[in-house]
């Protein structure tokens, strides 16, 4: 594992900011932390850059911890941090004076950061003289031309607008992969995690929640908190029929249904909670022997979809329709359906003596 | 974050906690310590000092409200931009800046002294402004710039379109003012007025010129040397000065950390400004051009003192002291020298005491925060009174150096500066230090590299303020001053107390003129700087 992160604690007064954080991803993968305000993403990631000190855990890079040798993990800030009053090439040379790198050998270098940055001819201008996006570049390549172990980013698209946030976004992306570069990337956006993410952590109350794949979390999220943090999500309780062979069946709104039981160990007669999300909802014209049937109360057009409010038998189902041609009255009754695969069981709540629920540890195996 | 095996930072610390304690705490302490109980009780027994201690109460109150009234006119005329004469009038609330403040003193005498131009010359009486009037126009006049300063910048903050939306509203003029403008400003008026009052208290040069039989503190702690050698009661005085400026001070600080509600809404408005109605316009006009009169008084009266034969009695003009102002070279260069050294020794070590105790690279931030806040509080007659006591023997004997005189004035304007530095810190990211951190730096370069660049306009403008209360004062050398290291100040107070009127003039007129130049070329020279985006 290229960066190690064990048991991260740390406290500001009452407030455990980090409480047991470990997680490990391999040489070059991109890791997005994601999670609520003040979960402890940012303390996490300024950990991760040396800028304070854990009260207890370890954090490696390479196996070596962060104090030797210069800056392991180089950060780009949500406000970028640029130095006023230094030009674009100060900024992006300033890491590399303080190596006492030669002059010539620093031109090099700046000019090949600048250049796959896409901010190249910008250098002598001051950071007031720049876009919004150009900062962001500039602030990004300061980062990248240390050759860092580890690149931290903090929110770094949020100053942008939306349009220039997809397009910087990719052009991130494609940075990292040529570079190769272990990234850690903090984020409240979701679909932004999910987009770039080899591996999504999501944080709550300076824990870890979840990590896993962006399919994994969408689709096997381990518990409600994720399932609902993460897109939308219809969750409904279901009595087992059967279990056996890596397969429960369930009851799902008086209809038996099939799906992947993973690694729950549930019983017969025992109750679980199920996610489907919108999308995996279809709303049909007929009925269909696995269909339920119930009204339409709300709905909302959403652009590429429109959004359905369906109340089945007194639980009230969304769902999302793609075919957004027709047009479904409120008050009409319609017919629902769960595309395969659609349905999936929550990791079974596990409390802990205190209540709250257990961290876990997050490894990726790349 | 501290990080180890930074050997110059550490030296720099302890540096400078060294310089705070020596220079700053040690002279105040050993001024309280000095006198016994028995002097405090001859001095609180003598009427003389009762007297002297109520008259300085007296001056407080008079002198702090008109000077503040008179600044809130001044700054509330100057944020009119379609008032008639507006550049004049701001040229005018400058100009006692860069004075020392007994110029104005010395002026009204000659204006309106027993031999006063106006008194005598034009009117042929004989009455004198000296005394208590004299000194409450004198401290008017001298500090309601401090106040237009301060009033104007919270003027500036209120939105023009508050006042828009009120007049939306249906309320009248007069209305207005009353209900949004006055309460905005209420709290930047308070805060200057205890600005103010410090000033007027430690006031040493105004009473000693122009107050006559009137005494205040300061005076009196001054002639108890003078006159009686009295050093134990000088510094009983001192701290009589010393615990009302304290009070002041402390209640200062507290009112300006509790205003910031004032920048609420502070989005810059497109909206013109109100015109002003023409009733409004003719008073504010005809106000400030009577305080503008007062001002000019003063420098006409130095311009003409220093090119007449006799001041009072004999009006023919000479050249006579402008020549003979080749003996006083010693004390111009002095003054200029000390000033200069001062202004950049309070900026430095002000602002590398700001940085320690902004970033909290510092142990003991709080107190080293109190210390370095100290001066501002200090009166500069306590401050001489200090340095006199802590600095005039063995171990540390500087009586008579250069040494003595560039010191005590760096200390007297170190809080100016580290005020500065803060403030201007404060407005600097935090994430800037740590990028630079995270990208290597250790506390040094950040300083070297990214602090200092940031603060090369406050600090030229720490530099300004500090050289140019050093080169103004006479209260801090007063009591330093000897004939090897004596400045300017100090000779034109001996001049005017020995009626040497057109010595006194042309030396003060010159010493005006040297600030006036000092200051120019240094904004030229490195002011431009300044223009880069911060
Ligand atoms: N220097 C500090 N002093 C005191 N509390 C702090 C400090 N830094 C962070 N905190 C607290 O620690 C918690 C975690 O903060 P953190 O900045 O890591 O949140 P975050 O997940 O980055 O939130 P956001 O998404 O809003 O940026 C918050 O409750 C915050 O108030
Ligand atoms: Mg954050």
């Amino acid at each position: 594992m290229h960066l190690e992160i064990e048991k991260a604690c740390k406290s500001f007064g009452a407030l455990k900011a980090l409480d047991g954080v470990s997680l490990a991803v391999p040489r070059g993968s991109f890791l997005t932390l994601l999670g609520p305000s003040g979960c402890g993403k940012t303390t996490l990631l300024r950990s991760i850059a040396g800028l304070h000190s854990l009260d207890s855990g370890d954090i490696r890079v390479d196996g070596n911890g962060l104090g030797a040798g210069g800056p392991k993990a180089v950060m780009v800030f949500q406000d970028y941090a640029l130095f006023p009053h230094m030009s674009v090439f100060g900024n992006v040379s300033y890491g590399l004076k303080l190596r006492r790198m030669g002059p010539e050998a620093i031109a090099k270098k700046v000019d090949d950061v600048l250049g796959y940055s896409g901010i190249r001819g910008l250098e002598a201008r001051l950071p007031s003289q720049l876009s919004g996006g150009q900062q962001q570049r500039v602030a990004l390549a300061r980062a990248l031309v240390m050759e860092p172990e580890v690149l931290l980013l903090d929110e770094p698209l949020s100053n942008l607008d939306a349009k220039l946030r997809l397009g910087i976004r990719s052009e991130l992306k494609r940075i990292q992969k040529d570079l190769g570069v272990t990234t850690v990337y903090v984020t409240h956006d979701q679909g932004e995690a999910l987009a770039l993410s080899d591996v999504v952590a999501v944080m709550n109350h300076g824990r870890l929640i979840q990590m896993g794949s962006p399919r994994d979390i969408y689709f096997h999220p381990a518990d409600e908190f994720v399932a609902d943090f993460i897109g939308t999500a219809n969750f409904l309780d279901a009595l087992v029929l059967e279990a056996g062979g890596g397969r429960l069946t369930v009851s799902f709104l008086g209809k038996p249904r099939t799906l992947e039981a993973g690694q729950s160990t549930c019983r017969v007669g025992e109750s679980v909670t199920l996610c489907v999300r919108p999308e995996s909802l279809k709303i049909l014209e007929r009925e269909s022997p696995s269909s339920v049937s119930g009204a339409v109360v709300e709905s909302m057009f959403e652009g590429n979809h429109v959004r359905y409010w369906i109340d089945v038998g007194g639980t009230t189902l969304i769902a999302d329709d793609h075919e957004i041609g027709r047009e479904v009255r409120i008050g009409s009754r319609v017919s629902v359906d769960i595309v395969p695969d659609g349905l999936h069981l929550i990791a079974k709540k596990t409390p802990r003596e205190d209540g709250s629920r257990t961290a876990v540890e997050g490894t990726i195996h790349g | 974050m501290k990080k180890p095996g930074e050997p110059g930072f550490l030296f720099l610390t302890v540096a400078l906690l060294g310089a705070l304690v020596l220079f700053v705490l040690y002279p105040t302490l050993r001024v309280m310590a000095y006198p016994a109980l028995r002097d405090y009780r001859t001095i609180l027994a003598d009427p003389r000092y009762s007297k002297a201690l109520l008259n300085s109460l007296v001056m407080l109150g008079l002198s702090t409200v008109s000077a503040t009234l008179v600044g809130f006119v001044f700054a509330f005329a100057l944020t009119r931009r379609d008032l008639p004469m507006r550049r004049f009038f701001s040229l005018i609330s400058l100009l006692p800046l860069f004075s020392p403040p007994f110029v104005v003193a010395f002026g009204y005498l000659m204006m309106f002294g027993k031999n006063g131009l106006v008194t005598h010359g034009i009117f042929g009486l004989r009455v004198s402004i000296l005394g208590w009037t004299g000194l409450w126009l004198s401290q008017t006049v001298s500090f309601f710039p401090v106040a237009t300063v301060a009033i104007r910048n919270i003027l500036e903050t209120i939105p023009a379109n508050l006042d828009h939306a009120a007049k939306n509203l249906g309320a009248s003029r007069v209305r207005r003012f009353m209900t949004i403008t006055l309460p905005l400003a209420s709290s930047g008026i308070l805060g200057a007025a205890l600005l103010v009052a410090i000033l007027v208290l430690a006031d040493f040069g105004n009473p000693v010129m122009i107050a006559g039989d009137f005494t205040v503190l300061a005076t009196e702690a001054w002639l108890r040397i003078q006159g009686w050698a009295d050093v134990r009661g000088a510094a009983v005085l001192c701290i009589l000065l010393l615990l009302p400026s304290l009070v002041i001070f402390v209640f200062q600080r507290l009112w300006a950390k509790n205003r910031s509600f004032v920048t609420v809404g502070g989005k810059a408005s497109s909206l013109e400004p109100e015109p002003t109605p023409t009733a409004g316009k003719a008073f504010l006009v005809s106000f400030c051009s009577l305080v503008a009169v007062l001002v000019l008084l003063v420098y006409a009266a130095l311009l003409l003192g220093s090119l007449v034969n006799g001041w009072g009695y004999d009006w023919t003009p000479t050249l006579r002291w402008i020549r003979e102002l080749s003996v006083q070279w010693g004390e111009l260069g002095r003054s200029l020298l000390f000033s200069l050294f001062a202004g950049l020794i309070s900026a430095v070590v002000g602002m590398t005491t700001a940085f320690l105790v902004h970033e909290k690279k510092v142990p003991m931030a709080k107190a080293v925060d109190v210390v370095a806040m100290l001066p501002a509080a200090l009166p500069g007659i306590f401050i001489g009174m200090g340095y006199s006591i802590a600095f005039n023997r063995p171990p540390i004997d500087l009586y008579g150096t250069a040494l003595i005189i560039v010191l005590s004035l760096s200390a007297w304007n170190l809080s100016t500066a580290y005020q500065t530095g803060l403030e201007s810190l404060k407005q600097i990211s935090p994430s800037l230090n740590e990028a630079a951190a995270n990208l290597g730096a250790g506390t040094l370069r950040i300083l070297r590299d990214i602090s200092l660049p940031l603060l090369a306009g406050p600090f030229l403008s720490a530099f300004t303020v500090g050289f140019i209360r050093s080169i103004t004062t006479l209260s801090v050398i007063v009591f330093l001053a000897t004939a090897s290291n004596t400045v300017a100040t100090f000779t034109i107070m001996n001049f005017v107390n020995d009626g040497f009127y057109g010595k006194a003039a042309a030396l003060s007129v010159t010493l005006l003129a040297v600030t006036f130049l000092a200051v120019g070329i240094t904004r030229l020279t490195f002011g431009k700087k300044q223009g880069s985006p911060a």
